[in-house]
């Protein structure tokens, strides 16, 4: 079942927290709306669930329009960051709620909602209470539960926030194969980049009521539409500063290629991936390592260069050779992206 | 020195709490059951069985079990109102709940007699309509509803403070009709809170004198209250029947406590 939006707008008092939102999602697809906090992604996934009412637009669901329908005839399963089970309920009957709602007989219901729960793997914990569950135990019951009366459309609004990171990235890859199995249509709310890149096949990048970028996720890390999107995704540098009469941008301490010919003395924003500089140990070089601090295969590197803070990322072999307080050479390999300054 | 005082204080701890109890709830409880008993058992049974005690007792648990239907009632709205409404002046509407706990009760009465009494414009106008008010029933249940609600209301607000909508909004996505989700998501966790208020509720209500003396009119038969009814045989030197009709008195308000508290929450364990 696909699902569309068209140019939805919601404002809550004064505040207009959509303004001008359209979507649409493929059957059986997965999209991430990815965003900071506040930014009205999660109102956009309300609005499509029926939990709330736009101001203005359209919510089209398997082709029907369905914006006079409430939240309890779209059925669509949603799934809320902090789990929201129904807390006098043992797990099984959380499970089966939506069945025995829908005058599925309790034995039917029972028996559908047990081997949900052995799908999700928590069989054997049907007659715990959802106060006896760990937080990554409990949102599987939600999911569990949404899935139950076998929604066409899966909605889930920040389901991992709530979770350590260990746990959110097991569920994180858990959850597609789930998607892979199950085929629902699916959109996930989350203010991870990570989540969001590695769990969809589109992302939509949401900010201040507005869809910065629609795409799939290389096109969102390496071709990102606005300075914004460009800043959220990654571990991001951004450095300001004026092209020379060689056409580099001069910035941060560093001189940076910039795409196309730019003028002598257009002041420009560049934003550099961590990973996009490279630092080498030069007796001679103008940057200070400032700390080294090592993650998988890479070090991530913070210094500073000509006054400037910068941050990088490199292989750790390289990462061997800088030492706190160590003179380093600091280069952008490949041209920068760079953005207009507006006055 | 330290370690003295370590074992110390918990044993002054548990021999004050031991003295409080004893002096101030089972001493006094043993006394009037003993000075009940001093007619014997057929003495104390025809004390309380005689018409105007009969009557007095019957009266005060009836309209006490009316009372607190009421309360759960307005007190489940009330609690709901404080909770999820954005009420202006909230914390006025929030002190205002607790006035009956710092009221004398008899004052709340006289409040009662003043604004519906057969003087008052409003109660002259509802007795024009045959609607008697003061000194009569339907002013004591007002008068006892103003003491106990805030037994439901403070029981009720604090699990429905925990009560997350999300799980109301889960339900609605799952298909749930308001009425259902009333029925099987929002009043079960709230029914142990509800018992508790109730029993509290109940228990005062019985045992509510000053506003009943003010304001019931203290007819024997008619609208004489047990605790007031207490008064009358205390005053009139029978103080073995007194202390008979005392202790159903008590003897009730303490079944309708230990029921309640039987009222388990079996998935609160966290």
């Amino acid at each position: 079942m696909g699902i569309v939006a068209k140019n939805l707008h919601k404002q809550f008092g004064e505040t207009r927290v959509i303004r001008g939102v359209s979507l649409s999602v493929e059957p059986g697809e997965m999209v991430s709306l990815l965003g900071p906090s506040g930014g009205g992604k999660s109102t956009v996934l309300r609005i499509l669930a029926g939990l709330e009412r736009a101001d203005a637009g359209e919510v089209w669901l398997d082709g029907q329009r369905v914006d006079h329908l409430d939240a309890a005839s779209r059925g669509v399963g949603f799934v809320f960051q902090h789990y929201a089970l129904f807390r006098h309920m043992r797990v099984v009957d959380n499970v089966a709620f939506g069945l025995k709602v829908r005058k599925v007989n309790p034995d039917e219901a029972r028996r559908r909602a047990e081997a949900l729960l052995a799908r999700v793997g928590l069989g054997g914990l049907s007659e715990r209470w959802p106060d006896e569950l760990s937080g990554g135990q409990r949102q599987r019951v939600a999911l569990a539960r949404a899935l139950a009366p076998a929604p066409r459309v899966l909605l889930l609004d920040e389901p991992f926030g709530a979770l350590d990171a260990r746990v959110r990235a097991d569920l994180r890859e858990w959850l597609r194969r789930l998607h892979d199995e199950v085929g629902a249509t699916t959109v996930l709310v989350t203010h991870d980049q990570e989540e969001a890149l590695s769990v969809s096949d589109r992302v939509v990048l949401v900010r201040d009521g507005l869809i910065e970028q629609d795409g799939s996720p290389a096109e969102i890390v390496d071709s990102p539409r606005t300075e914004f999107v460009a800043r959220f995704v990654g571990e991001v540098n951004v450095v300001e500063g004026v092209v020379d009469a060689e056409g580099l941008l001069v910035a941060g301490g560093l001189r940076l290629r910039v795409p196309g010919a730019v003028k002598a003395g257009t002041r420009l924003r560049a934003v550099l991936r961590s990973h996009e500089l490279q630092v080498l140990a030069d007796p001679a070089g103008r940057g200070v390592v400032r700390r080294v601090v090592p993650l998988d295969d890479r070090a991530r590197v913070e210094l500073t260069l000509d006054g400037a803070s910068l941050v990088a990322r490199v292989p750790r072999a390289e990462a061997q050779a800088l030492h706190v307080g160590s003179a380093v050479g600091v280069a952008s390999q490949g041209p920068a992206r760079v953005w207009a300054i507006e006055a | 020195m330290s370690a003295s005082r370590a074992v110390w204080a918990p044993r002054l701890m548990r021999g004050s709490f031991g003295v409080w109890i004893c002096a101030l709830v089972a001493l006094p409880m043993i006394a009037v059951i003993a000075r009940a008993a001093e007619g014997g058992l057929g003495g104390a049974w025809e004390a309380i069985t005689r018409p105007a005690a009969a009557h007095a007792l019957g009266l005060s648990f009836g309209l006490s079990l009316l009372v607190v239907g009421i309360d759960l009632v307005f007190g489940l709205a009330t609690a709901w109102a404080l909770v999820r409404w954005e009420i202006p002046g909230r914390r006025l509407v929030n002190a205002l709940v607790d006035l009956p706990f710092a009221v004398p009760t008899l004052v709340a009465g006289i409040l009662l007699v003043v604004m519906l009494g057969p003087q008052s414009t409003l109660g002259g106008a509802l007795a024009d309509v045959g609607v008697d008010v003061i000194y009569a029933w339907p002013g004591m249940v007002l008068a006892l509803c103003f003491v106990t609600l805030p037994f439901v209301v403070r029981a009720v607000e604090p699990v429905l403070e925990e009560l997350d909508p999300a799980e109301e909004e889960a339900a609605r996505t799952l298909g749930a009709s308001e009425a259902l989700i009333v029925r099987q998501v929002l009043l079960p966790p709230l029914f142990p809170a509800l018992a508790v208020g109730a029993g509290q509720s109940f228990a005062r209500a019985i045992g509510e004198f000053g506003a009943m003396a003010v304001l019931s009119g203290n007819v024997p038969r008619e609208t004489l209250v047990g605790s007031v009814y207490v008064l009358g045989e205390v005053e009139a030197g029978d103080s073995v029947e007194a202390a008979a009709v005392s202790v159903v008195l008590l003897v009730v308000s303490i079944i309708a406590q230990l029921v309640v508290s039987r009222v388990n929450q079996p998935w609160g364990r966290s």
